[in-house]
């Protein structure tokens, strides 16, 4: 008979003496199970758990956050940092002998290492990992806030909630695959969402360190289990880590063999179907029923009523198969399947944004709360870090630069110029907003409020678009330094009059939450907007303009329907723009907001004009714009963008000689509105230099395309893509004016830059290559040109495919040079195919190829009527646009006149 | 009949052999006791004063041990063990705090934790051929959470036990060999000389006496540290250490002796043959002890 419980704690303790010790010695003796039991009982008692108040290593131990099987995870203070931090401590495993213990440790170590330098938004952050004695613990981001599992059984969630939620989770698993790590134990108590909205997935691959003595066998025996268990693991807490939660374990989990990321893929399915349906798809009194269901594959159909989409469930389910062959091969791969929703695909990454938005407000509102008046104008940068500090700094730098972009050193420095400014001048509005207030006292406290709730606004565009650099991957830099001068400006906020006319928004309330929302949304639509990711951006404005229509406020109401328009207005969709900058022009005037009402009516101009069936309204609308630009005063860069517009109006009735000097005064207002940097100036350059060349002043045509240039260069890097657009506009200049060497320089110039930022086999290079060969071909370099274009050709055919009509420039180049070179024959073939590439078209490009081919065919005298048939089509089409395509139209009747026979 | 009181209780449940004399420090220290487990536990009063008098005489000797004694923890076993909903309720909540605490470390899997804890329950609960609850083992010396810690992890490990099917016994030890990076000329020695080292080894054990293996087991099997052998023996690390390193080389001498023997080896020859098995006596001790 073995001794007591009492006994041997006496024995270990070293209370046995004389014969009661003696006895215990010659059980022992024999016994092996009671040799471990004084063995682990003896480890228990050596390794009292630390308290309130006692130190570990550097740290100050605050309380117990909770416990699992990965050990105890405690709320610490690190003093040598000033912050709070959550110290996990690991246990060795003790199944193992004291042999392995050390090396064991030393692998937890570098596991938790490996952990310390992933970094993700979605990812509790790891610190450090730190040994002491023999104890190895993880110093991990401390997390307020509660369990996925909590969350899910708080209230009943919407598929989207839950979704969006796991897409975010889903997102921090995928970096973390990325970096090589698996996490083998995920399930809803290992995410935790934080009191800030943020989700973060914890406890990264430990698992796997703790389990190298979850064989099969042991796994096998755990799962024949009598008991009936808490398959999820639930009083564990939200640290409970148990090393593959049997309700979460892939198939080959339970097969013992090794977990990879598609076994986390697996668990992910699982928590998701729990999250989604309320219940897991594998279930099972016993363990070895649920491995039984799990194995089977057999995943239940969706519940009666269930609203999840079927794009979602096709999703899961194909995350659930039995073989890791038959799941997604990537956690990213299934994530956008999950995300396929074209209103979820972009509201995934932007999502990120508006949680943290969420918290940055509320932190903000917060600060001001808690200051009292006299320290309000102190301390105005503290109240745009959360938009813009050192830290945000460092992270935009590090996400522009990460992508290894070429022009990414370029849109840094443009981005830290051009944000640095506009932060300085918001800190300076902000410190005389206040004083004017609180040490001038020539200012009432209610203008006070409006100038901090305006810069407030001006503040949260600001976090929006660095929030869009961290986030927005590779993409972000291209646009990024437009971005940055695209912010709203900051002027608003100081014109006391339109702030104090505005009508107020509700003050308290549903609707107060409601407007908050709206403008916060709409932050994030500028920033999306600003770096022309005008997919995205234009989502999430329908979604928002429908939303304030709930909002009873008439200025936030004007602002979403005027971006919304903005964007359809870019994007080419007239009508609907139309419709959008109408309705925010109304509410604009409704609300008092009038500066608002004068820029919808600006934009009206230009979308108005572009919608050809309704010339007429033109002249109307630029009445309009003019008389909301008078209620609301002299501003140049309104003015100035109204020259614009009517310019584009008159362009694009191909009246650029009037269009001249509104462009002209366009040019000096925003000389004024804008630094001489500012690429929103150089496009009034390029559009007047446009204009220029369309009236046959090609001189000063290419003075004032030059200088777009050179500011483009200057604002954005000289590897900008706008540069080479730049230059491409220059060189088609020169071109026209039959100055190849000059249109071959610019070319080549524009070329360089498009090889070196976009690789030499992109087509957009291509293209460049083929303007190249059109120049050397017009200097009558004929073979060297056709080397250019065949291999331009060759290029896009791999890049486009060989059906791409974007083919047809090349080919119809192609036609042209070997026509010249003496090769009707071959021209004719090139000429063909490039004609089946424009099947259904009705364009220029179309027109000359039909009449090139024409030209051929006559030349090989070989299908005179099909020759004439496209030589008529072709005239055809001209004389529709016979002012400006006289020259074509001329060639075709000589073409017509030359005496062939029938 | 003198009036029933905590003492006349206390010494009536203590076997004749066995009794002090009443005195007044003893009803002080009875009369402490009981009310320290009262205050703590005011909802426990299904549980008689004679009772625990009576159960409080099996926890201790006299009144010093009564001074030091867990009155509350004991309080609630006996109520536990009486079927106190309450009692139980609390003691199931004690257990299910602590077995992850314990166990988790053995192994990590919830399914484990899980059954440990209800065999623990069980065993703890439920009399078994007529004794009473295991809990009542439970005398009040140190928290009751530290002895369910040791109860815990005596069903963890005989569950660990169990589960183990022969094979995998047999196979342990073996998977314990850390690979020796196949050393040709060690591998053939050690596949030729390894039962007889193995018998060796044995052999010098069995000279040692209980107390000596014992430790010697605990630290090289177990793993514990000289300091947590030293807490057992009430000894300064330093002495444990010592005397280990001794232990070990009478071991390795006594095998080397056996083995000369054995084998009928030169004294050359065993020289070169235990330099190179020097690093499997560690091995052999882990295995055979």
């Amino acid at each position: 008979m073995c001794p007591s419980e009492s006994l041997v704690l006496d024995f270990v303790e070293g209370a046995l003496e004389g014969e009661e010790a003696d006895a215990f010695h010659q059980h022992l003796d024999h016994c092996q199970s009671c040799q471990r039991l004084v063995a682990e009982v003896a480890r228990a008692e050596a390794s009292p758990e630390p308290k309130h108040g006692d130190r570990l290593d550097r740290f100050l131990i605050v309380g117990e956050l909770g416990r699992g099987g990965m050990g105890v995870v405690y709320a610490a203070f690190d003093p040598q940092l000033d912050r709070k931090v959550a110290l996990k401590l690991l246990r060795g495993d003790a199944s193992q002998s004291h042999l392995t213990s050390s090396e064991q440790r030393g692998r937890l170590l570098k596991e938790a290492q490996a952990l310390a330098r992933l970094s993700h938004p979605h990812v509790v952050r790891v610190y450090e990992a730190r040994e002491v004695g023999d104890q190895v613990f993880v110093v991990m981001e401390l997390v307020e806030g509660h369990t996925l599992g909590e969350w899910l059984r708080e209230r009943p969630r919407s598929w989207r909630e839950v979704l969006e939620v796991f897409l975010k989770a889903g997102a921090g698993l995928q970096a973390a695959h990325r970096a090589g790590l698996v996490h083998r134990d995920f399930k809803p108590e290992n995410v935790l969402i934080g009191k800030d909205g943020r989700v973060l997935v914890t406890d990264f691959g430990l698992a796997r360190v703790e389990s190298v003595d979850q064989t099969p066998a042991t796994a096998r025996a755990a799962a024949a289990a009598r008991a009936t268990v808490d398959l999820e693991g639930r009083p564990l807490t939200r640290t409970g880590a148990l090393v593959g939660t049997p309700a979460f374990m892939a198939p080959e989990q339970w097969e013992g063999a090794p977990a990879d990321a598609r076994s986390d893929q697996f668990s992910f399915c699982v928590a998701l179907h729990l999250g989604l349906y309320g219940f897991r798809p594998f279930d099972g009194v016993h363990t070895a029923d649920l491995r039984r269901a799990v194995l089977s594959g057999q995943v239940p159909p969706a519940p009666r009523g269930s609203y999840v989409p079927r794009w979602v469930r096709r999703s899961l389910v194909r995350g659930l198969s039995v073989a890791p062959a038959a799941r997604f091969s990537s956690m990213g791969e299934m994530l956008s399947a999950l995300a396929r929703n074209p209103l979820q695909r972009y509201r995934a990454p932007l999502a990120v944004a508006a949680s943290l938005l969420l918290v940055a407000s509320g932190a903000a509102l917060g600060a001001f709360r808690a200051n009292p008046a006299e320290q309000l104008c102190k301390g105005s940068e503290q109240k745009l870090a959360f938009a813009w500090d050192g830290s945000r700094k460092g992270a935009v730098r590090e996400a522009l630069l990460r992508g290894g972009s070429p022009f990414a050193q370029d849109a840094w420095t443009g981005v830290e110029r051009t944000v640095g400014a506009y932060a300085a001048s918001w800190v300076s509005m902000h410190r005389d907003a206040c004083e004017a207030t609180r040490v001038r006292r020539d200012q009432s406290e209610t203008m006070l409020d409006l100038r901090v709730q305006c810069l407030e606004r001006r503040a949260r565009d600001l976090e929006a678009l660095t929030n869009f650099f961290i986030h927005g991957g590779p993409e972000a830099v291209e646009g990024a330094v437009q971005a940055a001068y695209a912010l709203p400006p900051l002027k608003e906020c100081a014109e006391v009059d339109a702030l104090a006319a505005l009508v107020k928004p509700p003050s308290a309330g549903p609707q107060a939450a409601l407007v908050g929302e709206v403008d916060r949304k709409l932050s994030e639509v500028r920033a999306l907007a600003g770096a022309n990711r005008f997919e995205p951006a234009i989502e999430l404005a329908q979604g928002t303009a429908a939303l304030s229509r709930t909002v009873d406020h008439a200025p936030t109401r004007a602002e979403a329907y005027f971006l919304l328009g903005l964007l359809r207005s870019r994007r080419g969709d007239g009508p609907a723009a139309e419709e959008a900058l109408f309705e925010a022009a109304l509410s604009a005037e409704v609300g008092h907001a009038d500066r608002l009402a004068a820029r919808a009516r600006i934009e009206l101009v230009i979308v108005v004009s572009e919608l050809q069936s309704r010339l007429g309204s033109v002249d109307a609308a630029i009445r309009e714009a003019r008389a909301a630009l008078g209620r609301f005063g002299a501003d140049a860069e309104l003015e100035s963008r109204l020259e614009s517009a009517v310019a584009v109006a008159l362009t694009a009735q191909d009246k650029c000689e009037e269009a001249l000097p509104h462009l002209r005064s366009a040019l000096q207002l925003a000389d004024r509105a804008y630094s001489r940097d500012d690429p929103r100036r150089g496009q009034i350059l390029t559009n007047l230099g446009n204009s220029l060349r369309c009236t046959g002043d090609f001189e000063g045509a290419r003075v004032r395309l030059e200088e777009a240039q050179s500011l483009y260069a200057t604002a954005l890097g000289p590897s900008h893509p706008e540069v080479a657009l730049s230059l491409h506009a220059i060189a088609n200049l020169l071109f026209t004016r039959h100055d190849y060497d000059g249109a071959l320089s610019y070319h080549r110039s524009a070329l360089q830059i498009r090889q070196r930022v976009l690789g030499p086999n992109s087509a957009l290079a291509a293209q460049t290559l083929a303007d190249v060969g059109v120049d050397l071909i017009a200097m009558k370099k004929n073979k060297e040109g056709r080397e250019m274009v065949r291999r331009s050709l060759a290029i896009q055919e791999q890049a486009l495919g060989a059906n791409s009509p974007k083919l047809a420039h090349p080919l119809l180049v192609l036609g042209h040079v070997e026509a010249e070179l003496g090769d009707p024959e071959e021209a004719v073939r090139v000429l063909e195919r490039a004609l089946g590439l424009l099947q259904g078209r009705d364009d220029d490009q179309l027109a000359v190829t039909r009449f090139n081919l024409a030209l051929a065919l006559s030349q090989v005298h070989r299908d005179e009527r099909r020759a004439r048939e496209l030589a008529t089509q072709a005239r055809e089409y001209f004389s529709r646009r016979k002012d400006v395509r006289r020259f074509e139209l001329e060639s075709i009747d000589a073409f017509f006149a030359q005496d062939r026979p029938l | 009949m003198p009036e029933p009181s905590l003492t006349t209780w206390f010494l009536d449940a203590l076997p004749a052999g066995r009794r002090p004399a009443p005195s007044d420090v003893l009803e002080r220290a009875l009369g402490q006791a009981v009310s320290a487990a009262r205050s703590a536990h005011p909802e426990l009063s299904s549980v008689t004063d004679e009772a625990l008098a009576r159960h409080l005489a099996s926890c201790t000797g006299g009144p010093e041990e009564l001074e030091t004694l867990q009155a509350a923890d004991v309080l609630l076993a006996l109520a536990s063990a009486l079927g106190n909903g309450i009692a139980l309720q609390e003691l199931h909540r004690r257990i299910a705090q602590v077995v992850p605490r314990a166990v988790a470390r053995l192994r990590n899997n919830s399914a484990f934790l899980e059954e440990v804890r209800q065999i623990l329950s069980q065993r703890l609960l439920v009399p078994s051929d007529g004794a009473t609850a295991r809990v009542l083992d439970y005398k009040g010396k140190g928290p009751l959470e530290r002895w369910l810690r040791a109860a815990a992890l005596r069903v963890a490990l005989n569950l660990i036990e169990t589960d183990k099917s022969p094979r995998e016994q047999g196979d342990s030890a073996i998977r314990a060999l850390p690979d020796q990076g196949g050393d040709p000329e060690l591998l053939l020695l050690r596949r030729r000389y390894a039962p007889e080292f193995k018998q060796a080894v044995e052999t010098a054990l069995r000279n040692l006496s209980t107390k000596e293996r014992n430790f010697l087991r605990l630290y090289f099997v177990e793993g514990l540290t000289v300091e947590q052998i030293g807490a057992m023996q009430g000894t300064h690390k330093s002495t444990v250490s010592r005397w280990i390193t001794r232990a070990r080389e009478t071991v390795g001498l006594q095998a080397r002796t056996l083995l000369g023997d054995r084998l009928k080896l030169s004294a050359g020859e065993l020289e070169s043959l235990m330099g190179l098995l020097q690093s499997e006596l560690e091995l052999s001790l882990f295995r055979v002890l």
